[in-house]
């Protein structure tokens, strides 16, 4: 039953969860910070990365580490164990992600300071000596130029310089090219599969009545479902979501109101990074690990939250839904060759009817 | 410090002896440059150049007019498969195709600024995106379109029949009229594009001779050379272009739409013209270069111009400087030379980039061309 329309519909409706998963990461941001943040498919599988080398290489380690705590002595094959470690696995990956989120918000994105300048140089500085030990002549003389670059602006430095809405996009592609070329010189350029963590074997497929049902597409409908629920109420009700709305409606007036706006922004950027492992951890699931495994995905799921417009979580996700369904619709009866490039036309179409996306007020440029 | 005392003076090409004298410096190097360069240094050279009318072409229209394009390799590749196809298939003379395949891109870029008019900012961006995407993809399974497009012909011209005598599904009943055959058109179009696999395409041949070394005196010019000439001839013209354009009244029509479109508009400059016009003008400056990279690589395909090509151009001009001639200029200088230093390095090639657009926009944000008037201000004041 493969041509069934039903089990078309629900892959693609998984599919656009996860579009809509990282779409959600990528409205946060512009939400708050006005950033279009190019380098948010890329953190995803750079933390995806560091995920899959945790379960491939260090599993029976923390297997070891778990039973000690627990003091069972389980085996290492399946059981109690292996989903403790992987929750453990999982725990460590989301402060992690948290962590480089908000680590490229307070190093690139804010306005430089002198204290920042001379973190920098101690940072290029520990670089340089690394790659001296290391002798790697052409990673130490970058180092060394970077080094010198922060000296001199040590030393020139006029006041804090705020950077530009186009010049801030461009800082985030920068992170994407590097973040790139960190992981494929880490990890490879080669396909990996995640392993699955509830055991050595592949999903199954589930039947409810007629309806066919991928294991692993169930597990991506859940989660997000859950995501929904949780980020809802988290704004809804929860003091640093509050906070959150207050500051992506008017940043000075949420700062007046004692608000801690810088702060706020690095919590947000955190947030998109784990928002964006969660989706770059399931896509890896749902086909293959690579360097390039996010940039399609990323890019169908940044149209899509235009898409939605924007500014609207909702419309992260119902513009990941509709795109993945449709997307998939298409791929099945017309073409499976021309899939993006009729994604990208919806886009397009759906842009030229409501210039400011599905679900948001019409684009105001702030001032 | 630039005290301009009346207008005939701002509109006025060269601004000082000092400049004067410089830039003719620069072009007599230019000139002899491939005289005393290896094979090479002048391939870089010529590869350099055009992404200086690249980085214009975008700054027309990111910088001066302030419309943002993520999709510009989509102009590119339109300009490069336009110029080899002609001269391929039609047997166009190459000098009438690069032309050519500029207004062909223009023409595009025309297109695209008409639903551009709708959008602003990121709406804008991911539109442009979605095009420089859609024409990658496109040119690699033509065939596919086709196919496709020859399909929906034919289920369109039975419409009609369909709806009169029912849909019977199938062959039978509802064809009523036979399927049509585009026969010689069809065989023609059919894999135009090479398909991913891309086509090799002719060489320059200005002369018809240019596979031969041609003579001027003693001075011997290799093919690569008399490209290299041919494509700084070119840029020169369009940089002028460039330059001038800004001074007109069109380069201030668009000035006044990034600034403000409500206070432009106000004062009388039509928006929907000027936009598309932006538009129209970019496109053709990044058809020409791409007609130019496709004879001097002669090697066309559609990876060529995937999104990091688009997204390193704007980068390009972001890190040179916004809404300035010499900031692309600089932009495009640094993004081609900086790989060439790093290449055979593997992946420190693309970190270090990254690296280095990351710190010129937090350290200086209006890129080098920031860096460059600080030092001007700061001599000139100088003890002050």
């Amino acid at each position: 039953m493969d041509g069934d329309i039903t089990y078309l519909t629900l892959q693609g409706l998984a599919v656009g969860s996860l579009y809509g998963m990282i779409a959600l990461g990528v409205v946060l941001i512009y939400k708050t910070s006005e950033v279009l943040n190019f380098a948010h498919g890329n953190m995803g599988m750079f933390i995806t990365f560091c995920c899959y080398t945790l379960m491939e290489k260090h599993m029976p380690r923390i297997i070891v580490a778990v039973n000690s705590f627990s003091g069972g002595g389980g085996g290492i094959e399946g059981g109690l164990p292996l989903t403790l470690a992987f929750i453990l696995i999982l725990v460590i990956i989301f402060i992690s992600a948290f962590i480089l989120g908000a680590a490229i918000e307070f190093f690139t994105l804010r306005p430089i300071t002198k204290w920042k300048v001379i973190l920098f140089i101690a940072a290029t500085l520990a670089g340089c000596i690394f790659f001296l030990i290391r002798s790697n002549m052409p990673a130490f003389y970058s180092c060394l130029i970077f080094f010198i670059f922060f000296v001199i602006e040590f030393f020139t430095m006029g006041p804090a310089k705020e950077p530009t809405q186009l010049g801030l996009i461009v800082v985030t592609i920068g992170l994407w090219l590097a973040l790139d070329g960190v992981a494929s010189s880490r990890f490879g350029t080669q396909d990996h599969a995640l392993p699955n963590p509830m055991g050595p074997e592949n999903f199954k497929m589930i039947a409810f009545w007629n309806i066919e049902v991928s294991q692993l597409d169930l597990i991506i409908l859940v989660i997000t479902a859950l995501l929904i629920v949780l980020l809802f109420f988290f704004f809804r009700f929860s003091k640093v979501g509050t906070a959150m709305r207050a500051t992506s409606q008017v940043e000075s007036a949420a700062r007046l109101m004692g608000i801690k706006t810088k702060r706020i922004f690095a919590l947000t950027w955190g947030m998109s990074s784990v928002l964006g492992a969660i989706a770059g951890i399931l896509t890896a699931a749902k086909f293959y690990l690579n360097t390039n495994t996010m940039l399609f995905p990323f890019l169908k799921a940044f149209a899509a939250a235009t898409m939605g417009g924007l500014t609207s979580l909702p419309g992260a996700i119902i513009g990941g839904w509709i795109l993945g369904i449709t997307e998939n619709l298409f791929g099945f009866y017309v073409s499976m060759d021309l899939k993006t490039p009729f994604a990208f036309l919806v886009i397009v179409i759906v842009l030229c009817i409501r210039p400011s996306g599905l679900l948001a007020r019409h684009y105001v440029k702030k001032v | 410090m630039d005290l301009k005392r009346n207008y005939y003076e701002d509109i006025k090409l060269i601004k000082s002896n000092f400049i004067g004298v410089w830039t003719l410096i620069l072009l007599v190097f230019l000139l002899f440059f491939p005289l005393f360069a290896t094979s090479f240094n002048t391939h870089i050279a010529s590869t350099l150049f055009i992404n200086i009318i690249i980085a214009i072409g975008l700054n027309i229209l990111v910088g001066y007019t302030g419309q943002v394009s993520l999709g510009h390799a989509g102009f590119l590749a339109i300009g490069a498969y336009t110029s080899v196809l002609l001269v391929m298939k039609a047997g166009f003379p190459m000098l009438l195709a690069i032309p050519t395949a500029g207004l062909m891109a223009a023409l595009f870029g025309f297109i695209l600024g008409l639903p551009a008019l709708r959008m602003e900012g990121p709406y804008l961006a991911i539109a442009t995106l979605g095009f420089g995407i859609a024409v990658e993809q496109v040119l690699g399974v033509w065939d596919t379109v086709l196919g496709l497009f020859i399909r929906f012909v034919n289920l369109f011209i039975n419409l009609p029949a369909r709806i009169v005598f029912g849909f019977r599904g199938g062959g039978g009943g509802g064809e009523f009229v036979p399927p049509l055959d585009f026969g010689p058109a069809l065989e023609f179009l059919k894999g135009l594009t090479g398909g991913r696999m891309g086509l090799k395409t002719p060489t320059f041949a200005i002369f018809d001779t240019m596979d031969t070394d041609i003579f001027i005196g003693a001075i011997r010019l290799t093919p690569d050379k008399q490209v290299y000439y041919l494509i700084l001839f070119i840029t020169v013209i369009l940089v002028l272009f460039a330059v001038n354009l800004m001074k007109s009244r069109i380069g201030r029509a668009f000035i006044a739409i990034r600034d403000s479109e409500i206070a432009a508009e106000t004062v009388g400059v039509n928006l929907t013209y000027y936009r598309t016009l932006a538009f129209a003008i970019s496109a053709f400056y990044a058809g020409m270069a791409g007609a130019l990279q496709a004879h001097m690589v002669q090697f066309v395909a559609p990876m060529q111009y995937s999104l990091i090509s688009s997204i390193t151009m704007l980068a390009i001009i972001v890190v040179g400087g916004l809404g300035s001639i010499l900031g692309s200029i600089a932009g495009a200088v640094l993004f081609t030379i900086l790989p060439q230093f790093l290449s055979g390095h593997g992946d420190l090639n693309v970190i270090v980039t990254g690296a280095i657009m990351v710190v010129i926009i937090m350290l200086e944000p209006l890129g080098i061309r920031g860096i460059w008037i600080r030092l001007k201000v700061y001599w000139m004041m100088w003890p002050f």
